[in-house]
Order: C-alpha cells, then structure tokens, then sequence
C-alpha cells in the first residue's frame, strides 16, 4: 500500500473544490430568469430606481469575472450580500449552518443505527423472516417521497430530525443490509459457520470487521445524502436552514448565496470521503 | 370556588379594562429590510407598519387620510408645499422627544439619491429634491418639486426617524419596537412604552404586550399552527384552507368582501416581441381582446378557483377602493355569440371547430404564468376550457417567477400573462407607472417613446391631467374615463377580484379586517389577545 495516491488526492481536493464552485456559478448565471429581480414589477418604483435595480446585478453578468471577485472576498471571509434577503451571506450562513447540522446529525445517527440494527439483525438471529421483514419495511419507506414524509411529521408535530431518519434510513439500509449480505456468503465466513461458531460471534469477527471499509465509504456518502435530504424537509417543515435558504436563493437567483452554499456542499462533501479515506488508510484496509 | 369568582370576574371584563398578551402571526418571507424607509414589500412594510409613526395614517375602514403626529396640515403653492403642525409632547420609544428636526432629517433621508423605495419614489414626481424646513419645534414645512395631487396620502408611507445620532431600533414612534430578531425564524415586537395614543377612556394604547411575527412561508403550516392555537391570525387566507377553517370553526373565517388585488390576463403587444405577424395583429385587435374576454366565464372562475370567494371583475379598480372605483363599469358578460361576431368582423372563420384568422393561421396561444399557485392553475385551466369552446387552443405555461418576469420584461417570449398585479394604492398615481405608455410598468407594450395607439395617448394625457389637479372631482372624473377607456380596449383582462380573507382565534378582541393592507391588523394598537378565552380554547 501506497501514500502517494492519497496524497494526489488531498492535493487536487482545494481544485476540485474552486471548480465546484465555477462550475455553480456558470449555471446559476445562464439560468432563466438570472437577470432580473421581482421588484422590476412595483408600480410604485420609478424607472431610474428599476433601472438602479437592474444596475446592481450588473456586476455578475460575467461569471469569470463574478467568481474572481468572489474568492478574492473568499480570502477576506467576504461572502457578498445576499439579493433577495438583502444580509450578507456570512451571517446567513452562520445562522442557519447549526440549523441544518442538528438536523442532518440526528436524521444520520438515528438513520444509521436503525439500518445497521435492520442489516444486523437478520444476520445475528437467523430463521425469523427478519431479513423479508427489514426489507419490506426499507422498501415501503423509500417508496414514499421525502415531500410526504416531510407532511406527515408536520401534522403529527413529530421531531423533524425524526423525519430526516426516516427517508434517510432505507437508502442506508439499502447499502449496508447489500454489504452484509456480500461478506456473509465469502468462504471465510461459510468456514465459521461450519464450524459451528456462534451467529453473534461470526456477526462481531467475520462479518463486521471485513464490511468495515465499505461502511466507512458509506458514511462519508451518506453526509451527503442528508444535506439532499434537509432541502425538501426545511422547505416543507418551514426550518430556517441551509436547505430552506438553498432553495429560496434558487428561487431567487440568488448568485452569491449559492455559490456559497456549493462550495459549503462541496466542502462538507470532500471533507466527509476524504475522512473516511483517511481512516480507511488508517485501518490499512483502502480498497 | 374562589377560582370560578374569578373566572366569571376575568370574562365580565370590558375590552378597555383588557390588556396585554402577545398576538402572535406568521410573515409570508424574511423582511428584506427592516429600515421603515427602505420597505417595498410585504413583510417589511408589515414591520414597518407596527413600528413607524407617521404623519398622517390613512384610516383603512374609512379610508381617508387622518392626522396622526401632525395634528393639522395645508397644502399650498398649488399642491407643492404642505405644512404639518405636529402634536406635542410626544415621545419616541426610547423617551426623546419628538419635533420638527426629527421631520426634517427623515426627509433628508428620504431625499438620498441611494434610497430606491416606493416611499421614497413617491415623492420623486419630477427633477429635483423633496426638501423640509422647521419653521418652529412644532411645525414643519415640506417643499416637493412639483404638485402633487392627493399629496397628504403620501405620507402614509412615511416612518418619522429619529434625528441623526439615535438608534433606529429603539427610537420609534409606532405602537410596537423591536425587541429580538431571529432571522429566519421571528421577529419579536413589545409594548413601545411612550406611545402617544390612548383610547376614549383615557387608557394607554397599545392594549398588547408584544406582537411576534413568526417567518412562516408555508400556507399549509401556517394553517396548522392556527387550529393548534399556536397563532391567533392569518391574513390573506387561501379560499381553500377558508373554507376549510369556515367549515370547522365559522366563527374564526372572516371574509372582509373583495380585495383590491385582481387577477388578470394580457396579450403580449411589445413592439421588440419575436411574435409572428400574425399574432401580434390578433393581439393588437381591440375586437379579438373582447371576444376573448366575451369567451371567459368570470363567474366560474370566482365560483370554482375561488370556491365563490371571488368577485367578477370590471377593471382596473376594485369596488373596495371606495371612492375611486367607477360604478358605472360592470364585468364583462360570457357571451359567446357576441365573441363568435367580434371575431368574424375581424376575419376570423371557423374550419370544423377550429378558429383561424385571415391568413388560415390556426388560432393557437399560449399563456404563461407562475407556478406554484394553485388557484391560478386552476383559472388558467378554465379559461382553456372556455376558449376552447370557440375553437382557440390555449396552452398554459406555468413557470417559475423570475423565469416569468424575464419573459414579461425582457425577452418578451410570451403570447399571454396570467397574472395579479396588486394596487397597493388607493390612489391612482399609485398606477401612474402602469398606465404610463412609456413605463416599464405598462406591461402589454411597455416603454414606448410614443404612445402606439390614440386610446393609450388618451390615457396618458387623462392620467397626467387628474395628476396635475388638486380639485378631487375633476380628478375622479379623469380617471372615470381612463377606467372606461380600459374597459373598452382591454389591454388588460380583468377576470376577478379575490376576497380578503382572514382567520382570526376566538380570544381575539376588536379584530376588524379590511380590504386594505394590513388587513387583519390595521387596528394592531387596539387589538386584545383575551387570555381567558385563549386558554379555553386550548
């Protein structure tokens, strides 16, 4: 095993992350309807206060010019002034960012430990339909979309971070209960069985311990899959987070907020696979 | 028994002798600006509404202009000057007083060339700058740079600031200040402990304790946190969720009769439009506009989009604005034979069931409009269905707003908008950017150099006239004929106009909604949240 890889990854991480970004502003900037700006349409304005409304978009019209100003505020912590909710982008951020992280934590730990519990368990107690029962369950949920999940806890006035578990957990219980069912038919675990070790004792030593890399990558994959989750859920749920914000300046257009929050995705992101590369490293396991 | 004595003593309570509580609401979006001069949309007027004092305050059930920090004023050198003779002893919230230097720094203000605010526009009636001069502690003058008709209703909009050098957040003159502000999540309002106003016996208003505005944009939720006694308020409810909430609890749906928001369609006549030829020459054709608008059933769609929340709308003014509403005016009747005519004087002929023109062009459009909206859906689905019915087909369009506005404003790719532009004011200088042929406001042909047809000069020289005189009826008499005009060549169709709505929770006292913004809480200084019946509820 080899550092260098790893290492040619932690290096073109910061550009992969700056075209993130390019790439969001390009789109955001051709998207219809960039251009303009809802208080165009008050009769009460005059034409050179629309026309000063137009002006103040001018700026972004180019979008390698627009994301070179923008990292050079990047370096001074500036993130630029949000258009549609007129704060600067920094404390939209820093206000909301807590929001969604309590959300997207709570939806991934619970998420988590139901679908290792749901992928475990048919392994741990074989012979009871568990695996048909999990499965079934996995798969109802992830029939129903997370807009419906989202209704249906807002009048139980359940716990929204209930919700995020609740569309998170069979997409993760999806991979894992496949993960496991993968290790459980290699030869090595075949051999234990037949040697009459113990289910919960092949499950811990067999089982775990060679499905561990996999998971690991599943984790950094899964912060991903939550932050995509928050988006319909604060939305619905009127949370004043990231993913609410997300959409409202895509609503908006609003180029600073975006680009903000894609290079925050991309960074959660990188950070989030690079950790369980590194940790995967750690064990001396990377596939 | 003690605890029934006192829960008889609480409820024979007369409103005056109630106080305090915390009436709590939901605002649709985060206020873009929590400046009173800066406001221009809803959640930041409503903030400023609560906070601000003002001049003058136009009373929203009689709606006429009232004096409120000025006890008096007159208007002069032919409607460019008005002089305010402003109450004593008024205190802003924080105890200073209150006088003709605060008066004449918010206009100073307000005159700044950065400031782009309807408030401030509304005093930008021609070149050069709004000025205010203190003639004494108590009185102070106000110069515009050209006459403006109905100028005393101006300053409605108008938030007295504290002179320079005091806080903004906690100088304020309206019923209500800041308190806290949760961005994303509530604004907090209490008490403004120096509020000048009091009620017939003698009490100190505002009668509540704090007002918390909770930034809630789902209407569904919104309606939720209602039944569960969570707010006591919702404005500008949906027909839908009203009738919902008419049928569970009657006694909290309130319908203050029509709006003076309509919903409108207009044919795209820009002149830089990519249209063919031949659409535009439909478009263009008076007699085409009113088959169209002979073709559409205004009762069934305030009947069925609206669930008959609704009124048939006749033009540009609501029957809500009271004195400028031309009563002469009636909505336009279905009636297809009539269409079928108008259409056939203008070369239009029918193959099998399909409407061609002249050229043997198939009579097809589109209209577009936002998405999102459920009831305009539903409106746009219907007039399909009746255009269908002589033979055009209508496709509908729904996009998202600013993809919308592009259309709209830029690129004019568009046939038809189906849209409803709201008049905030009662006055009709408040539409002088719409009927305006060389506005950006005047949607289906905007910025013209001159005036593309003879009805629009005649409009623009009407509604330049009733600006330039102060003489009220000569006023309304000009605009009668704009009302008409508009009636007659329809540039804009207007199909209804929707009720005000409102729900409003048991424990709520002297709720009265209007028509007019705020609606529901117009009366915010007087409002009581009864605790007694609050708790019942629950």
């Amino acid at each position: 095993m080899t550092i260098a890889p790893l290492v040619r990854r932690v290096v073109s991480l910061p550009l992969l992350w700056l075209l993130a970004g390019f790439l969001g502003t390009t789109l955001i900037r051709f998207a219809p309807g960039f251009a303009v700006d809802e208080r165009e349409l008050d009769a009460r304005l005059t034409a050179d206060s629309v026309a000063s409304i137009r002006q103040e978009r001018a700026h972004q019209t180019n979008p390698v010019a627009y994301y070179l100003s923008f990292t050079g505020g990047l370096l001074s912590g500036d993130l630029g002034v949000s258009r549609t909710l007129g704060r600067p982008v920094r404390e939209l951020l820093r206000d909301r960012i807590p929001v969604t992280a309590r959300l997207a934590g709570w939806g991934l730990l619970g998420a988590w430990g139901v679908a290792l519990a749901a992928a475990l368990a048919p392994v741990a107690w074989p012979g009871y339909g568990l695996r048909t029962v999990t499965s079934l369950a996995g798969g109802l949920i992830l029939s129903i979309p997370a807009a419906v999940v989202a209704l249906i806890f807002l009048h139980g006035n359940w716990p929204r971070e209930a919700a995020a578990a609740v569309v998170l957990f069979p997409r993760l219980h999806n991979y894992c209960s496949r993960t496991i069912d993968h290790v459980q038919a290699l030869p090595h675990v075949l051999l234990a069985r037949a040697k009459g070790a113990r289910p919960v004792s092949v499950l811990l030593r067999h089982i775990l311990a060679p499905a561990l890399p996999q998971l690991i990558a599943l984790a950094g994959v899964s912060l991903s899959m939550a932050l995509g989750v928050c988006i319909p859920l604060e939305v619905l749920c009127d949370v004043p987070g990231i993913g609410q914000l997300a959409w409202q300046s895509a609503m908006g257009r609003d180029l600073p907020v975006l680009v903000s929050l894609t290079l925050l995705t991309a960074a959660v992101t990188m950070t989030a696979n690079l950790a369980a590369d590194l940790t995967l490293f750690a064990l001396g396991k990377r596939t | 028994m003690i605890r029934q004595f006192l829960l008889v003593a609480a409820l024979a309570l007369p409103v005056a002798g109630e106080g305090g509580g915390t009436l709590r609401l939901c605002l649709r979006s985060e206020p873009r600006s929590l400046h009173p001069l800066e406001a221009a949309e809803e959640s930041s007027e409503t903030v400023r509404y609560l906070t601000a004092g003002v001049l003058v305050r136009i009373n929203r059930q009689t709606q006429r202009a009232e004096p409120e920090l000025a006890r008096s004023w007159k208007i002069t050198d032919g409607g460019r000057r008005i002089t305010f003779q402003l109450r004593e002893g008024i205190q802003f919230s924080d105890g200073s007083p209150f006088g003709a230097q605060d008066v004449v720094y918010t206009f100073a203000e307000l005159a700044s060339d950065e400031l782009r605010s309807p408030a401030a526009d509304a005093f930008r009636t021609a070149p050069g700058r709004v000025s205010a001069k203190a003639l004494s502690e108590a009185s102070v003058t106000i110069l515009l740079p050209a006459p403006v008709a109905g100028l005393e209703r101006l300053f409605d909009a108008v938030a007295i600031l504290p002179r320079a050098g005091r806080s903004l957040d906690r100088s304020v003159l309206g019923p209500f200040r800041i308190s806290q502000h949760q961005p994303g999540s509530f604004i907090l309002l209490e008490r403004n402990p120096h509020y000048w106003k009091k009620d017939s016996s003698g009490r100190k208003l505002p009668y509540l304790d704090a007002v918390r505005l909770d930034i809630q944009q789902n209407r569904e939720i919104e309606m939720l946190r209602f039944r569960r006694g969570e707010i006591h308020m919702i404005n500008k409810l949906d027909p839908e969720l009203f009738e919902r909430l008419a049928a569970e609890e009657p006694g909290s749906a309130f319908n203050a009769g029509p709006s003076m928001e309509p919903e409108q369609m207009w044919f795209n006549q820009a002149n830089g439009s990519p249209l063919p030829e031949y659409k535009r020459a439909w478009f263009g054709s008076r007699n085409f506009r009113n088959a169209i608008s002979h073709s559409i059933r205004r009762q069934d769609l305030a009947r069925i989009a609206f669930l008959g929340r609704a009124a048939a709308a006749a033009g540009p003014v609501s029957e809500a604005n009271q004195y400028w509403f031309n009563r002469q005016l009636k909505p336009r009747q279905h009636d297809p034979k009539l269409a079928k005519r108008l259409l056939v004087s203008d070369g239009f002929r029918w193959q099998g069931s399909k409407l061609v023109d002249r050229g043997g062009h198939p009579v097809q459009f589109s209209i577009i409009t936002n998405s999102g909206n459920k009831t305009r859906a539903k409106m746009a689905a219907l007039i399909q269905q009746d255009l269908g019915e002589i033979g055009i087909d209508v496709r509908i369009t729904p996009l998202d707003f600013p993809s919308l506005i592009e259309r709209i404003s830029r690129t004019f790719q568009y046939d038809a908008c189906l849209l409803g532009l709201v008049n905030v004011d009662l006055d009709p200088n408040g539409q002088m950017n719409v009927w305006l042929s060389s506005s950006g406001n005047h949607q289906w042909n905007p910025n013209q150099k001159s005036p593309a047809t003879a009805w629009e000069a005649e409009i623009d020289h009407l509604m330049r006239s009733q600006a330039a005189t102060l003489d009220p009826e000569r006023r309304k008499k000009h605009f009668d004929k704009v009302q008409r005009i508009v009636w007659e060549q329809e540039p804009f169709l207007y199909l209804v106009y929707k009720n005000a709505l409102a729900a409003a929770a048991p424990s709520l006292r002297n709720f009265k909604p209007v028509a007019m913004f705020p609606q529901g809480f117009w009366n915010a200084d007087q409002i009581v949240v009864s605790s007694t019946v609050a708790q019942s509820r629950r």
